[in-house]
């Protein structure tokens, strides 16, 4: 099956003086998955609504393979698509929900038979198609809208935060079971989220959106690792940031003059000013002399367990406060008032741009 | 809530009922089987007597047209209620209870003075050139219904619009997702559903019309006679206790059987609105 191409192209839609969406435009295709990230008000949904038929933008166009759609209702698009609450037919048995969007279409009863078969198996609910949606678990009812949303053989699969009526564990399952599902039918999935860890580890693509804008968008390692701004690296995990000026440049990078410290940085400097983030997890403590290019002392101001990490809060000479990830393994626990040295490479920083992403 | 003084608090209200409806209930159950005298021949009437047969009747008929009637035009009503905008809705909801605070006695008069031969609706339509003689308005078991449907809407539209508010919208759009068009999302998905609701209100109006009396009485003015009014006949102009009370016996009765069918038929928790 060769996956059909979604284009949106400068979609706006305003709600009186809000911007739902601002300008956004995104190409959906070749059986990725792409998910749509913000917090909520971002305008995901409302995208998501519009890629539907649900919503009509003001303005932009929706075109599949080349042909525009805007113009089509809903029913007319031939999206699958799974809700938020699932949105399963109370009165109807698990194969009477899978069956309806074949009965719409006036597919033969042998073949709907069939259809709805294969697909409850592809969700692995065979043995429940004779009960009422009533009496299925929260991830059972999430796999029969799946399959309803995908027996009809549909475009594009369209998912509203479909996870999050789970649980954590039961979110967890799905998140792989969904990602194998991907894999197996070959249709591009738009999903929407607000959950970034499910974000990251879910996606082909995430597309990150703000007051109605779309911010950048990205593989999870991309938006990770180069945030286009403040926003996305503050959305996405956790960040230091700080401000610094640009001092001396050569082939491998350049200095820059921050709070006082003298700090390096590969790459080149976008102007005389510039702002720095750093991941909390690419600090490193350091015993002993050598170590990275960067190097600054703080005192531990509080310190919580996680498990696998540290996450430590820690007040730096000029840089302000900052957080650092310390693995539970490699030392003694960490205690407030200590005093440590800290230290990060030339590249393990990046530079960002100083916006918020929902100003042009 | 079954521990402590609690558990005494509905006493009152439980004494109440015993007294004032229980005891009196039970009263009119001995004289319709005492008076005139000891037996079953009050209940004989229902088969041998043809003027109650014609009541029963007329009242069987009156009550299906008006609970049909209701219930499509409440449906209606309902529906739209349910899309509208909250700010329509509150408006909608307004004009629904709005004759629900005014006197049956006073919208009774209303409909005679619209429907009687000089009233409003012949005027108007003998002045447009419409028709030659007044249409018989009133005093027929149409003036009747007219009257009792318009009484018995709210109670249709009420408990329909509550159901409908709490069926998922995302259902609809679901089924439009996949292929619906509104048409067949509204037969497919929306009527089965609101179904319950259709039915209990639909009990909700049939019981209330079997014991309608003032809008009958006015705008059937003696010539279409239903049991309520005929129970009233009874006892108090031609004193006869027996026939009454046994009428009214039947009436609870038949009441009785009709909650007990639907409660087979759709669950007493679908009827009684709870989910």
């Amino acid at each position: 099956m060769t996956a059909h191409v979604l284009e949106a192209d400068r979609l706006c839609k305003r709600y009186g003086t809000v911007a739902a969406l601002d300008d956004v435009s995104l190409r959906v295709g070749g059986g990725r998955f792409v998910t749509l990230l913000g917090p909520s008000g971002s305008g995901k949904t409302t995208l998501l609504m519009a890629i539907a038929g649900f919503v009509q933008p003001d303005s932009g166009s929706l075109t599949l393979d080349g042909a525009p759609i805007g113009h089509l209702a809903p029913e007319k698009r031939n999206f699958g698509m799974v809700f938020q609450g699932y949105a399963l037919f109370p009165h109807l048995t698990v194969a009477e929900n899978v069956a309806f969007p074949l009965q719409i279409r006036r597919v033969g009863k042998a073949e709907t038979t069939e259809r709805v078969k294969a697909a409850l198996d592809l969700v692995q609910l065979g043995h429940l198609a004779f009960r009422m949606p009533k009496q299925l678990s929260g991830g059972q009812q999430q796999r029969v809208a799946l399959a309803r949303a995908l027996v009809f053989r549909p475009n594009l699969l369209l998912l509203d935060e479909p996870l999050s009526a789970l649980d954590k564990t039961l979110r967890l399952s799905m998140q792989d079971e969904l990602r194998d599902l991907h894999g197996r039918v070959g249709l591009s999935f738009v999903f929407v989220t607000h959950d970034q860890g499910e974000a990251l580890a879910m996606s082909d693509d995430v597309a990150i959106m703000r007051g109605g804008r779309l911010v950048q968008i990205g593989s999870p390692a991309e938006l990770y690792e180069r945030p286009a701004n403040r926003f996305v690296a503050g959305f996405l995990g956790r960040s230091n940031f700080w401000q610094g000026r640009v001092a001396a440049q050569d082939a491998a990078g350049f200095t820059y003059m921050a709070g006082g410290h003298r700090l390096h940085q590969a790459g080149k400097p976008p102007g005389p000013a510039v702002l720095v983030s750093l991941r909390p997890e690419k600090l490193m403590v350091l015993e002993g002399a050598g170590g990275p290019a960067n190097q600054v002392s703080g005192t531990i101001a509080t310190a919580s367990y996680g498990g696998d990490s540290w996450l430590v809060q820690l007040d730096v000479d000029g840089l302000g406060r900052m957080q650092a990830m310390l693995p539970t393994w490699r030392r003694t626990p960490p205690h407030m008032g200590e005093a440590i040295r800290i230290g990060w490479d030339a590249d393990a920083s990046v530079i960002i741009d100083d916006s918020e992403g929902d100003t042009a | 809530m079954n521990s402590g003084a609690y558990r005494w608090f509905p006493i009152p209200a439980l004494l109440l009922l015993v007294l004032a409806y229980l005891v009196p209930l039970s009263q009119v159950l001995m004289i319709s089987v005492t008076d005139p005298e000891l037996g079953l021949g009050n209940y004989a009437l229902l088969v041998t007597s043809p003027s109650i047969a014609r009541v029963l009747a007329t009242t069987a008929r009156i009550c299906v047209i008006t609970a049909t009637a209701a219930l499509v035009l409440g449906y209606v009503v309902a529906y739209c209620m349910t899309q509208a905008r909250p700010a329509v809705r509150r408006l909608m909801l307004v004009g629904v209870l709005l004759p629900l605070w005014v006197s049956v006695l006073a919208r009774s008069f209303a409909w005679v003075t619209l429907l009687r031969r000089e009233g409003v609706v012949n005027s108007v339509l003998m002045g447009a050139g419409l028709i030659q003689s007044p249409l018989p308005l009133m005093w027929n078991e149409f003036g009747v219904s007219v009257g009792m449907i318009h009484t018995m809407l709210p109670y249709a539209i009420l408990p329909m619009a509550s159901h409908m508010r709490g069926l998922d919208p995302a259902l609809m759009a679901a089924a439009r997702g996949m292929g619906a068009s509104r048409a067949q999302a509204f037969r497919r998905v929306f009527l089965p559903l609101s179904l319950p609701g259709v039915i209990g209100a639909g009990v909700l109006v049939l019981i209330f019309s079997l014991g309608f009396y003032v809008t009958p009485v006015l705008l059937g003015g003696g010539r279409v006679r239903m049991v309520a009014e005929y129970i009233s006949l009874q006892i108090q102009e031609l004193l006869q206790w027996g026939t009454g009370t046994m009428l009214a016996t039947a009436l609870i009765a038949a009441i009785g059987l009709l909650l007990f069918l639907l409660s087979r038929a759709v669950g007493l928790r679908a009827l009684s609105g709870a989910r």
